[in-house]
C-alpha cells in the first residue's frame, strides 16, 4: 500500500489502546502459564504447559492481536505503527509490577526506557521490513 | 539466574530475527513467497516454545524489554540479508538499544 494514501494526522488511538491491552494480556497469560514450572525436563515442561488454561487464553488472543495490528497497518504506515505500539513494553512492566508484584530495579526501568526509545528510532526510520506479525514478541 | 537466561534469550532473539527475515524475503522473492511464509510461521511456533522457557528464568518485566533487543538484530539482519539501507536515525536507535540492554543486564 502506498504510504502516501494514509492520513497521518489521524492516529487510530482506539485500535492502539486495544493492541496495547492485548499485548499486555498475552504476556501476562504466558507468564501465568509458566508460573511455578521449571525447565529441568523440557518434555515435562511443555506437556504441563499445554495443560495450563492461561496458555490457551494467551494463544487465543493471538489471532485477535493480529487482526488489530492489520487494522492499524491499514490506517498508518509501519514507521508510525512500530513506535506507537512499542509502549507495550513499559505497560507490561507496570502490569507485572501491579499484578505479579515484580520488584524491578531502577536499572531495569531505565534500561527499558532506553530500549523503547531505541525501538522508536529504529521503527520510525522505516528500515524495518516486518510484515505485521503482531503475534511476535516485539509486538 | 541471569546467566542461565543467556541461552534462551539468545535463541529467542535469533529465532525472532530469522522469522522476520523469512517474512522480508517473502516480500522480495515473490515466486517462493509461500515457502518463506511457512518458514516464518514455523519459526514463530519455535519462538513461542523458547519464550516460555525464558519466562521460567526471568521476571516478565525483565524478559519483555530484553526480548525487544531483537529490533536491533532485525535491523542489522535487514541491512546484511535484505540489503536495506540503514540511515543515521536507525544507527542511533541501535546504539540506544545496546545501552538499554547493558543497563538491564548490569544488575
Amino acid at each position: 500500500m502506498n504510504p502516501m494514501l494514509y492520513d497521518q494526522r489521524r492516529l487510530p488511538i482506539r485500535l492502539f489502546i486495544l493492541l496495547w491491552i492485548l499485548d499486555v494480556a498475552v504476556f501476562m497469560s504466558e507468564k501465568a502459564a509458566v508460573a511455578g514450572s521449571t525447565f529441568d525436563v523440557p518434555a515435562v515442561f511443555y506437556i504441563r504447559l499445554l495443560h495450563q488454561p492461561w496458555w490457551w487464553v494467551g494463544l487465543a488472543m493471538g489471532p485477535l492481536q493480529l487482526w488489530v495490528w492489520t487494522a492499524i497497518l491499514r490506517r498508518v504506515a509501519l514507521s508510525v505503527a512500530y513506535p506507537v505500539s512499542s509502549a507495550n513494553y513499559l505497560l507490561t512492566m507496570a502490569a507485572a509490577r501491579l499484578v505479579f508484584g515484580e520488584q524491578l530495579g531502577w536499572s531495569v526501568w531505565l534500561g527499558a526506557v532506553f530500549i523503547t526509545a531505541g525501538i522508536v528510532l529504529v521503527g520510525s526510520s522505516a528500515t524495518m521490513h516486518r510484515t505485521g506479525s503482531a503475534t511476535s514478541l516485539a509486538g | 539466574m541471569m546467566t542461565q537466561a543467556i541461552l534462551p534469550l539468545a535463541l529467542c532473539v535469533s529465532v525472532e530475527t530469522a522469522e522476520q527475515m523469512a517474512y522480508g524475503l517473502a516480500g522480495i522473492q515473490r515466486h517462493q513467497r509461500r515457502r518463506w511464509i511457512a518458514l516464518g510461521i514455523s519459526l514463530h511456533l519455535l519462538l513461542l516454545a523458547l519464550w516460555c522457557w525464558l519466562l521460567t528464568l526471568l521476571p516478565l518485566g525483565v524478559a519483555v524489554p530484553l526480548a525487544g533487543a531483537s529490533y536491533l538484530t532485525i535491523a542489522l539482519a535487514s541491512w546484511v540479508i535484505l540489503r536495506e539501507r540503514v540511515n543515521r536515525r536507525c544507527w542511533i536507535g541501535i546504539v540506544t538499544i545496546v545501552v538499554g540492554v547493558a543497563l538491564i543486564t548490569s544488575r
